[in-house]
């Protein structure tokens, strides 16, 4: 099956299949991060 | 003239109907469709009634646009005290009905009392008729309509109806017509449902007269070049709503799991292409389908493929059923979307409500606050299409406890179900919210806490913030009709400028309702589309009413107004978690998980939040609490409200 996202860009591929595993690590990452960093500062 | 069309009051009780003509007064202040309408609840539905009592009124409309000349006029509006939140029940849907009722002679019906047994409504060339519908009650939204077709002896009748879950009262049941168009949201279907009321059927043929008819043809040519050179537009006609799914979801806006996550991940079967590449196998040779007088064409046709109910046909599934029924359960079956808006769409019950108090019941068992008992043994986990098509026949039919207890609607639900549950619905005014996460998009946050009927995305969200306009397209659209000179910005997780764009876009959107056109023919989805300065031309043209953009725009805030007095006199308090403009903690508490990684991490900030409230209320010539000051009413004209005259 070809994917596309014609409304961005004709012929622009569209992340799929593997893929959502490394976004899947990089949103774990960041959002580990971003947890630390509201520990040290303190809540808002 | 379309202005000529008229107003009837039927009093199901005592089997008595009366036609009145609408004044031009009344046009100029209320417009007409969802406008006049409100005016109409305020003014005919007793305070504190009981939403599924005699006491309660529906309100059916078209707008004041609706079968002439003027581009997407499809829309109807049915309006109520809602049996979900006790506050503004409101609906509007696309379709054929509104234009067949304004050939039929009428633009507004004020439906009182309740029937003995089950009726519904024949209208025909100016005549209002009661009729037994034993022959009709029961049956599914497209069996009702073939079937009061068969008794009327026309094809060409259109009708709304309810379904199965009107008829059992479902707190969120639709009003429907055609196969998927759907009045959802806030159970109008059940307020019809509770009045014994199954349809109100139309045909007409009383020719409406256009003021100005070559200008305004002339002029609907513009719209539509407008229309269909958006690029928003031609990839509607193309993958349907569901683009918006997909778009949303890659960046993280999309709730997932009830509210743990706002991602859906390995969702390849159900996003927008692979709907395009499996929907195709339909009746006819066109895939996509539209509503009267639209260009757009934004419903897709199809068969069910596979399973036991391989060969169906229905239309969409719209990007609403993708969050509900694939997202919020977590459910990557391109079989189970298909059926579950299938199941709906017969049954007649709002899909946005259900798939997600299904979901809010998935959280609640697996956090062991709803157990085997309760499910008469059902293991209702996220990821599991049986449980999901399971759920919806039970609430349909109030089969079980726990189905009848989830077709009361989240807040009673919780109440029944106790411990903690309510901490984890996701709900504003007793509505859910639809499948989107705000936590990202302060703009939309504070859109869906303040919009008049609940939860909700299309009474005031400034749905263009996401595309991060360059500053000057931002003036333009925002600037008009009134002047505004205050900040504006670009970036979707700011809080800067953000109440007036939610000002600006409740007032849009209500122009537009009272108009009768579609929202997707509006800045809704795309900046370059018509907007105020054009409907003030398409108005006069062909109707002849004469409104500057400006008249319009303080129509609108007039409409929203009177909106805002009926929920106030019902209970509205800002505070208020089950009634007022607040949102659940989990927005405030909770981080987002997945997504683009600047959304990663991200809550609405609470102090922030209230500021956008306080200078939203602003804008609207509200108090610190919400309530309307006495200047605010007198200069919309509304200090004598209810006025009663109509």
């Amino acid at each position: 099956m070809e994917y596309r996202v014609a409304w961005v860009k004709d012929g622009f591929p569209r992340i799929r299949g593997p893929v959502w595993d490394v976004n899947k690590r990089l949103a774990d990452e960041a959002f580990e991060r971003k947890m630390k960093e509201v520990k040290k500062d303190g809540p808002k | 003239m379309a202005l000529n069309r008229k107003l009837a009051i039927v009093d199901l009780s005592r089997g008595k109907i009366e036609i009145k003509s609408i004044p031009i007064e009344v046009r100029k202040k209320f417009l007409g469709g969802r406008g006049l309408d409100a005016y109409l609840l305020y003014n005919h539905t007793k305070q504190g009634c009981d939403p599924l009592g005699p006491d309660n009124t529906v309100m059916v409309s078209g707008g004041v646009l609706c079968a002439t000349l003027a581009s997407a006029t499809a829309r109807t509006h049915v309006m109520a005290k809602s049996p979900l939140g006790g506050l503004l029940g409101s609906c509007n849907m696309g379709g054929f009905f509104a234009p067949e009722l304004a050939w039929a002679g009428f633009h507004h019906l004020v439906i009182k009392g309740k029937a003995e047994k089950p009726v519904y409504l024949w209208i025909r060339n100016g005549k209002i008729e009661i009729r037994d519908a034993k022959n009709i009650w029961g049956k599914t939204v497209t069996d009702a309509q073939w079937a009061i077709r068969d008794e009327l002896g026309d094809e060409d009748v259109k009708s709304l109806v309810i379904g199965p879950a009107g008829e059992n009262l479902v707190r969120y049941a639709n009003v429907m017509t055609g196969i998927k168009n759907s009045g959802g949201r806030t159970g109008m279907g059940a307020v019809m449902g509770s009045k014994n009321l199954k349809a109100v059927a139309a045909r007409g043929t009383m020719d409406i007269k256009i003021a100005y008819p070559k200008e305004a043809l002339d002029y609907n040519k513009r719209f539509i070049d407008q229309i269909t050179s958006a690029k928003v537009n031609q990839t509607q006609g193309a993958l349907g709503t569901p683009f918006i799914w997909g778009a949303t979801n890659s960046w993280g806006g999309v709730r997932t799991r009830n509210f743990q996550y706002n991602q859906m991940l390995y969702c390849d079967e159900v996003e927008p292409e692979s709907i395009d590449e499996n929907c195709t196998e339909t009746i006819g040779p066109y895939h996509m389908t539209g509503c009267f007088g639209c260009q757009v064409h934004c419903r897709a046709k199809y068969k069910i493929p596979t399973g036991p109910y391989a060969g169906k046909y229905d239309e969409g599934p719209e990007y609403t059923s993708q969050g509900a029924f694939s997202s919020e359960p977590d459910i990557p079956s391109l079989e189970n979307l298909l059926v579950a808006n299938h199941l709906v769409d017969q049954w007649g019950v709002d899909n946005l409500e259900i798939g997600s108090i299904i979901s809010w019941a998935m959280e609640l068992y697996e956090l062991g606050i709803l157990t085997n008992k309760e499910t008469d043994g059902l293991e209702l986990r996220f990821g599991s299409s049986e449980a999901l098509l399971e759920m919806i026949e039970r609430i349909c039919f109030r089969k079980g406890w726990l189905g009848n207890v989830l077709a009361e609607g989240g807040i009673i639900a919780s109440e029944m179900i106790g411990k903690n549950s309510f901490d984890y619905l996701i709900q504003v005014k007793g509505v859910n919210n639809l499948h989107s996460d705000e936590r990202a998009t302060p703009a939309l946050a504070l859109n869906i806490a303040t919009a008049s009927r609940g939860s909700d995305h299309l009474r005031s969200r400034p749905a263009i913030d996401l595309y991060h306009l360059p500053q000057e397209v931002m003036r333009k659209i925002y600037s008009s009709p009134v002047p505004y000179d205050g900040p504006l910005s670009s970036e979707h997780t700011e809080y800067i400028g953000k109440p007036w764009q939610v000002f600006w876009h409740e007032n849009c959107y209500m122009g537009v309702d009272c108009l009768g056109i579609c929202k997707y023919h509006t800045t809704f989805l795309g900046a370059t589309l018509p907007n105020f300065e054009d409907w003030s031309r398409v108005l006069y043209y062909n109707t002849g009413l004469e409104l500057t953009p400006r008249e319009i725009w303080d129509a609108a805030v007039r409409c929203n107004m009177i909106e805002r007095l009926f929920n106030l006199r019902e209970g509205l308090t800002r505070y208020d978690l089950k009634k007022g403009d607040m949102l659940n903690h989990r927005y405030f508490d909770e981080p987002c998980r997945r997504g683009a990684l600047d959304v990663v991490g991200r809550v609405i900030d609470r102090e922030k939040f209230e500021k956008m409230v306080d200078e939203l209320y602003e804008y609207k010539g509200l108090d610190k609490n919400g309530v309307p000051k006495p200047e605010t009413l007198k200069r919309l004209g509304l200090e004598k409200e209810p006025s009663h005259l109509l």
